[in-house]
């Protein structure tokens, strides 16, 4: 008898199967097998193994003094984010004045361009030629043209990313400060503790561990950024360096290895992260959260420094994004500081081109393709996970987060070496045609969101909802359809949209896969505009502008459904 | 002869070490109202799921009007449940609700919309049919499930601990409700909870669990009054338990006389008994002879000392703890005028138990 319920048990868990097979294939082909390939030819001669490429990463002084570039460039970037976000979350977490929710929607706006897109305006804004050169001289500050980023790149590249990431960073330390028991911080003032004071003897230390797996998050995206400094023209640094070598990929190894190292720092920096996120929430479920927190109200005082500095904050963040729009709607932007005759016509160029229509619909394909596969995928392994708890779902959740480590580099250069080896010629082959594999790396990204958002709603849908509708006489299938769907919807919808978000405006899949100007999507599209001759870079602005309006109504959305809760899905680990 | 409406043979279910079900049998007759009591962990719950087909047994069978029904999955086993956090879908309306089994019994809309009607009138509940179940009371959304329930027609009903999250006033309505619900039905009721008050003012049957198995089954009185052992006769009620020996062994029902630390007793056996034995008299059958107003002792009364050490009115009844050569003993007495609790304390009396109502029970299985 036993043995027949331990067969039915198994047999049970094995209804799941088909489905764990199908993404354990999926992400087999598209997520383990590029990255094992990547692996084996960085260690791979003709005699065997060899870890000569490896050791040559270190002898190279090129690739030394990029390595050294994108370390400062990451560290720079992730101090300027703790600076900027530390205070801005103990604002936000612990203070409430008037128009807190507004600022608080606002300050996630800098998020919706990547950096790469929001350069091109920039570049304009400060080049020799560029507004404020042409303003330092009219007021004298400067004798003749300054080319403020073309003297010094990292300072464009540090500011651009510091002003789009710093926002990830917040999110993850107002998440940390909500989570710390009000009555902790009470009692240290309780104690005799000024404000600063308990701040730094009781909030800081709290509230580090989700710190630094947020500054290990940062550390990471800015690592391996392509974008940024590639439109900045910084040939030396790790990321573009591996672009360059794209080239020659079938023949030179050193590009394997490169992409073995930026691999390894990710990865340790994303072990970190999760390490550090784990211990955050032992910190916060330490206390038992007997008393809702009452934030104290600013005064008139308060809140007017409180304006003035999220809203200058916010000035200089959009500042990008302005300077974009501007760059699109300008006819003439040359040595002047105001653009000289203002015009729409690059807006409908943008629509119109060949080149720029063709983007905006493979983007829109691609995204759409790869959401879809998201939200399937994302919430078949979350309820295999959560519901049923099926034999090799774990392994199944771990496999699906694991995106979370690999930058979107590496996967494209994966996907480049080897699907473009082994399927010469076919749809597989991203020389040929790109638009399966940038599909695939699409939803391979974005898929750890979609999986977190589908698992958040599980957990939050108790499951004597489902058990009544199966009581009730509803089989698993309408128990999925009736219940289930319509309960978790709203995640579902949320996770989609920003799938499809960051789809549209992937920059390193799209830059390194898309080859053929058939198959670009919106960011290649841009990024090939932007040194084109007859206004090429204010189509590319306006393009960017479009992708602008697209992204920006996209999060708006899935903040109105997610609420408070779009901030988990940032979290480090 | 019919079968039965539920025939459970030897069922039995462990988690991990624990041991939910141990080798369970029970028959429950169509149209009984069958309580599962049992304090919390006894597996109560575990049955009722297993019965709804939400868990699965280990070994053992299930049958329903005679026939196996442990292969079929939950949605075909036709046995809608009250859940005791009630289960009411937040995205529906209540009708929505309450029509969803219909829905996938693939009854025609027209006949859905009269019969979820006609069960919102059952539960007092006309007319609210268009309201989400965020707008309703504790005690409403309590009537939408059993409606929920009910609108299927079913043979059997499960509940699991229906009434435990309302409040006093409230349970006892509902408690009403149910009785009045099964009396004017053949349906049979399987209703789980862990308050004897509420088994034993509804059941027409009740089986009382601890450890994953039935320690007692039978009607309440029966069981009140006649409980087979010292777990059944404390968790139904307060009771007077002493240990005491029976060399010989005797018959269900027989008077023995038997020696215990009050003196020889004569009692009644609950169940054939044998050696070790309990003694079990409840305090509202200790009577205090020679107070005013208190009736006579009867000729074959066991008659004993007792002093009064402390004495609390409680409402209705006095509660008064003995002390009876040694043997502490409880007492409940009805609250008369002229008998205050500060003149019993301290006073010795004469007390009476009926051999009736003294009582030979099994001592309990460690």
């Amino acid at each position: 008898m036993s043995g027949g319920r331990r067969l039915s048990r198994f047999a049970d868990s094995l209804s799941g199967l088909p489905l764990i097979l199908g993404a354990t294939a999926f992400l087999g082909a598209f997520l383990i097998w590029p990255l094992a390939h990547v692996f084996v030819n960085a260690v791979r001669d003709p005699n065997g193994v060899t870890g000569i490429y490896l050791m040559y990463l270190f002898r190279n002084p090129a690739v030394l003094q990029a390595m050294g570039n994108s370390f400062l460039i990451a560290l720079l970037v992730t101090i300027a984010c703790t600076a900027v976000a530390l205070p801005l979350s103990w604002l936000f977490a612990r203070r409430e004045f008037m128009g807190k929710a507004w600022f608080g929607g606002a300050l996630l706006l800098p998020m919706i361009l990547p950096p790469f897109v929001s350069a091109v305006g920039m570049k304009i804004l400060f080049a020799r030629a560029g507004a404020l050169s042409t303003l330092a001289m009219k007021l004298g500050v400067a004798d003749g043209p300054v080319d403020w980023f073309g003297a010094f790149p990292l300072t464009g590249i540090v500011l651009l990313e510091t002003l789009h990431l710093f926002p990830i960073l917040y999110l993850n330390l107002v998440a940390a400060l909500a989570n710390i028991d009000p009555s902790l911080e009470e009692a240290a003032a309780n104690l005799g503790a000024s404000p600063a004071r308990v701040f730094r003897r009781v909030t800081l230390p709290l509230a580090a561990p989700g710190l630094f797996a947020g500054m290990a998050l940062i550390f990471v995206w800015s690592f391996t950024e392509l974008g940024t400094p590639l439109v900045f023209g910084l040939r030396r640094v790790l990321p573009v360096m591996i672009y360059d070598g794209i080239a020659e990929i079938g023949t030179n190894p050193a590009a394997y290895a490169q992409v073995v190292f930026v691999l390894v720092i990710a990865a340790i920096g994303f072990w970190i992260g999760k390490r550090l996120t784990a211990r955050q929430r032992n910190v916060a479920t330490l206390g038992r959260m007997s008393v809702g927190r009452q934030d104290q109200r600013l005064g008139k005082m308060g809140t007017l420094l409180a304006w003035l500095a999220v809203g200058s904050l916010l000035a200089v963040a959009v500042l990008p994004h302005l300077s974009v729009l501007m760059l699109a709607v300008s006819r003439r932007w040359f040595l002047t500081v105001l653009p000289e005759g203002w015009t729409l016509e690059f807006f409908g160029r943008a629509l119109n081109a060949d080149l720029t229509r063709g983007a905006l619909v493979n983007s829109l394909g691609l995204s759409l393709a790869a959401t879809a596969l998201d939200v399937a995928l994302g919430f078949a392994i979350a309820w295999l996970c959560v519901r049923r708890r099926a034999f090799g779902s774990d392994w199944l959740d771990t496999l699906a987060m694991l995106p979370l480590a690999v930058p979107g580099l590496v996967i494209a250069f994966g996907y480049l070496g080897a699907f473009g080896s082994t399927f010469r010629g076919t749809l597989l082959d991203p020389r040929f045609n790109p638009l399966l594999l940038l599909a695939a790396g699409y939803s391979i990204r974005r898929l750890p969101y979609m999986v977190r958002a589908a698992h958040a709603g599980l957990e939050q849908v108790s499951r004597t909802y489902e058990e009544a509708a199966a009581n009730l006489g509803a089989s698993p299938w309408r128990v999925i359809k009736r219940i289930t769907l319509p309960l978790i919807a709203a995640n579902l919808l949320a996770g989609g949209i920003l799938c499809f978000s960051f789809s549209m405006l992937e920059v390193s899949d799209s830059l390194i896969l898309a080859q053929t100007e058939r198959f670009y999507p919106l960011t290649k599209a841009i990024y090939a505009l932007m040194d084109g001759l007859d206004n090429g870079v204010n189509v590319a602005a306006a393009l960017g502008a479009w992708a602008m309006a697209m992204l920006g109504a996209g999060l708006l959305w899935a903040g109105c459904i997610l609420g408070k809760r779009v901030g988990q899905m940032f979290r480090a680990g | 002869m019919t079968p039965a409406a539920i025939t459970i043979d030897s069922l039995t279910k462990t988690f991990g070490s624990v041991r939910a079900l141990d080798a369970v049998s029970l028959e429950i007759q169509p149209g009984e109202l069958f309580f599962l009591l049992g304090p919390s962990g006894c597996g109560k719950t575990t049955l009722l799921r297993i019965l709804a087909g939400l868990e699965k047994a280990d070994s053992g069978r299930i049958l329903f009007d005679g026939r196996d029904i442990a292969t079929l999955p939950p949605h075909e086993r036709g046995a809608p449940m009250v859940f005791q956090n009630y289960a009411l879908w937040p995205h529906l309306s209540v009708a929505e609700n309450i029509a969803f089994g219909l829905v996938e019994r693939k009854v025609p809309k027209s006949e859905r919309t009269t019969r979820v009607e006609e069960a919102l009138r059952k539960v007092d509940m006309a007319g609210l049919g268009s309201r989400t179940p965020g707008q309703l009371s504790g005690g409403q959304q309590q009537r939408v499930v059993l409606a929920r329930a009910l609108v299927l027609n079913p043979r059997l009903i499960l509940l699991d601990e229906p009434l435990s999250n309302l409040d006093a006033k409230l349970r006892h309505e509902m408690r009403d409700e149910i009785e009045s619900l099964h009396a004017r039905t053949d349906i049979t009721f399987v209703y789980v909870t862990h308050d004897q008050v509420e088994a034993l003012s509804l059941a027409d049957r009740m089986a009382v669990m601890r450890g994953g198995r039935i320690l007692g089954l039978g009607a309440p009185a029966d069981l009140y009054h006649r409980p087979p052992n010292a777990f059944c006769a404390g968790f139904l009620g307060e009771a007077n338990l002493f240990e005491a020996q029976l060399p010989a062994g005797a018959a269900a029902g027989a008077i023995v006389t038997i020696p215990g630390p009050l003196g020889p007793l004569s009692a009644t056996t609950a169940t054939s008994v044998q050696g070790a034995v309990m003694v079990m008299i409840r305090p509202e059958h200790l009577r205090p002879l020679g107070l005013p107003g208190a009736p006579p002792a009867a000729p074959d009364d066991n008659l004993f000392e007792a002093k009064v050490l402390k004495a609390r009115m409680v409402g209705a009844t006095i509660a008064a703890h003995l002390d009876a050569g040694g043997v502490p003993l409880r007492a409940t007495l009805l609250n008369r005028v002229g008998v205050t609790p500060a003149s019993l304390e301290g006073r010795t009396l004469k007390w009476a138990a009926a051999p009736s109502e003294t009582i030979l029970l099994a001592r309990d299985q460690p």
